[in-house]
């Protein structure tokens, strides 16, 4: 079940870089051409973006959401979709959020995939 | 070789990886039996066919090696998210594992009829349950009734 994002924390996102992942498995021998089979019947898309935590407030409310209803990255949650706003996406972490920075605001990086 | 198996080796590059499998059996608790039947895709997007939902799903099915065309049984890893699947196992009970499908370049599904396992060995751990399926039994047979004859073996028969 899709958690949803902190309300305490903004969804101010920049910085977006957008990529996709491979959906095939290939197969080739010795000789002879290449083989490729499609694995999904849709491609997700991966995203990293990156936001301000203006404020200690801020930053505790989004390491507690991350620690305790995203629980360390085992569910997903539901923001509208980075590429169509107009519709809900749900997203996975692709690796554990980090954030720069010794003086607020502190930037926070998310790298995810479509789930 | 199975008729199914030859179509699909046949073809280019025109089948994707998803099949669709249909897990059914019944098991005893609280003195009645229960009836389950899952349907189930590896795909990213759930799939009617024939009117059934097969539920997008992890697991991977490898088929086992046909032989005088008969299954050679099968592997079936699926992830362990579906509690009815935990119930057939621990209530001990028989249960079938058909390939009903796999799904064309197109999106549509080829229908196949030959991969279909009953008996077999299960492990089972938090994250996902591992299936192998036996090979029909009869290809233990001196001399497997159905493709025995005159022929194939002139010294005994």
């Amino acid at each position: 079940m899709a958690v949803q994002w902190p309300e305490d924390v903004n969804k101010k996102f920049y910085g977006l870089t957008t990529g996709a992942e491979e959906n095939y498995v290939e197969v080739q021998f010795e000789s002879g051409r290449k083989r490729r089979f499609k694995k999904n019947s849709t491609v997700p898309c991966t995203h990293s973006f990156s936001f301000l935590l203006k404020n200690k407030a801020e930053e505790k409310a989004f390491w507690r959401w991350y620690k305790e209803d995203l629980q360390g990255g085992a569910v997903e949650f539901e923001i509208p979709s980075i590429l169509d706003p107009s519709e809900n996406q749900c997203y996975m972490l692709a690796s554990p959020p980090s954030v720069e920075k010794s003086q607020y605001p502190k930037e926070a990086t998310l790298e995810v995939f479509e789930s | 070789m199975n008729s199914s198996f030859e179509k699909l080796i046949r073809r280019n590059g025109d089948y994707c990886l998803p099949y669709l499998i249909h897990i059914y059996g019944t098991y005893l608790s609280d003195g009645s039996e229960h009836e389950v039947s899952l349907y189930f895709i590896n795909d990213t997007e759930d799939l009617s066919y024939k009117n059934h939902v097969y539920k997008a799903s992890a697991f991977s099915y490898k088929s086992g090696v046909f032989e005088y065309g008969f299954s050679g049984g099968g592997t079936l890893s699926i992830a362990a998210e579906e509690e009815n699947l935990f119930e057939l196992i621990d209530a001990g009970s028989a249960f079938t594992l058909d390939v009903t499908g796999v799904i064309d370049e197109d999106g549509e599904v080829t229908e196949l009829r030959s991969f279909s396992h009953s008996y077999g060995k299960v492990s089972v751990s938090p994250t996902q349950l591992d299936f192998t399926f036996d090979k029909d039994e009869r290809l233990s047979m001196t001399f497997p009734t159905l493709v025995w004859s005159a022929q194939n073996n002139r010294g005994n028969s």
